[in-house]
């Protein structure tokens, strides 16, 4: 069993959209899989998986209103969620020292827990790396993103959390983007995966019913990507490639299809 | 950019963007600088310093049973002369009393021990119980000890 925090430190950088695919990737794969939005001010795991508003949100069991096992969903490719409450009034008085115990209640019934952690590193996010066993820092390729990163590394250290791993989301290929190699030696953590900035992910959200784009179109190159980064979390190793744009990289894209017919 | 261009920039999918090169050597420099120590129980002095690093505290005192077992400095342990019997009149289990006296000082009991962290900031309950853990898991011994003197010092 395997608790894993993501985490960041800026907001925006799509953990929660990474959280929800990685969620479907791993179930897909046979794996019983728990999603936990321990952004409890922010809660967006719901919607990005496309859920009706929850009752019972993990925000009533830190306020000491309701059972942990009341706050477990059905969600998409047999997925089970743990919502928190979109509501702006179940922010007060919760009590996040129970956050660690209400996760090492459920976590022997699943193969992966995955924690969606708020931005910023306040008690709420520190709560949810107390509660984990492991941690994953999620990163855009800009130096926003890796200056928070940084900071997000040495809280989850100082509360003795661990640290084990990288994700870089949205990248785009521009030249002006903070090359991977230097992002792992900031970091110093090995790198899961490059998820490519891709429209795909952001259409999801334009849709009557919004779904993940693993389950809307698994051959996005985002969901691809995504796919291997479980694969990585398994133990499975998958190449990723990543395809240039514009007008000469379709050109290209002719001439090499030509020659690969 | 005029119009030309970013047509241009739009049709041939041309990259014009750069990367900041200041800023990565900034981040790189910052990246060396966060240095956590590792926490060890070699030398006691140094395992004092090292964890008063890593959690960047000011300084901490360790009781037991109303017993002064461990102080980073005299001047901590005047702070904790002055609000032990507070913390003793007010305390609650699994608790966390705070004080602020300019900086923060939060006391609590975890197993058996009673610890007083001074720091800058309000720490949160996580970052106390890992500062809690790190001093028992390898000052311990050295506490217990020390107890045991003052207990046959009592007994006498």
């Amino acid at each position: 069993m395997r608790i894993i925090a993501f985490a960041s430190g800026k907001g925006g950088v799509g953990k929660t959209t990474i959280v929800a695919n990685l969620g479907i990737a791993l179930a897909k794969q046979g794996k019983k899989v728990l999603m936990v939005d321990t952004d409890l001010a922010m809660a967006n795991l719901s919607l990005v998986l496309g859920m009706e508003t929850s009752p019972i949100t993990l925000n009533d069991v830190l306020k000491g209103d309701a059972g942990v096992w009341d706050i477990i969903y059905d969600g998409p490719e047999k997925v089970n969620i743990m919502p928190a409450s979109l509501g702006l009034q179940d922010t007060q008085r919760l009590d996040l020292s129970r956050l660690p115990n209400i996760i090492k209640q459920v976590a022997p019934k699943y193969d992966f827990v995955l924690l969606d952690c708020p931005a910023g590193i306040g008690e709420d996010t520190l709560a949810a790396m107390a509660s984990s066993t492991e941690v994953f820092l999620v990163v855009n390729p800009h130096s926003l993103s890796i200056a928070d990163a940084l900071k997000t590394k040495m809280a989850a250290l100082r509360i003795n959390a661990k640290p084990v791993g990288l994700i870089i989301n949205m990248y785009a290929g521009l030249k002006g983007e903070i090359p991977e190699k230097d992002i792992i030696s900031m970091l110093e953590l090995p790198l899961y995966g490059i998820v490519p900035y891709d429209e795909e992910v952001r259409k999801t959200f334009y849709y009557k019913k919004i779904q993940p784009v693993i389950i809307r179109n698994s051959n996005a190159e985002a969901s691809r990507s995504i796919v291997g980064v479980a694969g990585k979390i398994l133990g499975i190793e998958v190449s990723m490639h990543k395809e240039s744009k514009g007008f000469f990289a379709w050109i290209r894209s002719l001439f090499s299809k030509k020659s690969e017919e | 950019m005029n119009l030309f261009s970013k047509i241009a920039v739009k049709i041939l999918g041309l990259d014009n963007t750069d990367l900041p090169v200041e800023q990565i050597n900034y981040l790189k420099d910052i990246s060396k600088g966060y240095n956590i120590p590792d926490i060890t129980k070699t030398n006691f002095s140094e395992f004092v310093e090292n964890l008063m690093g890593k959690h960047i505290i000011d300084g901490f005192v360790v009781f037991k049973e109303n017993s002064l077992l461990y102080s980073s400095s005299s001047e901590i342990l005047e702070i904790a002369n002055k609000l032990y019997d507070m913390f003793s009149a007010f305390k609650k289990e699994n608790k966390i009393l705070y004080f602020n006296i300019g900086s923060w000082v939060s006391m609590f009991e975890k197993e058996d021990f009673v610890y007083m962290i001074k720091s800058e900031a309000r720490l949160s309950e996580f970052e106390l119980t890992a500062i809690a853990k790190d001093i028992s898991c390898h000052g311990k011994n050295v506490f217990l000890e020390e107890y045991k003197k003052i207990m046959s010092f009592v007994k006498v």
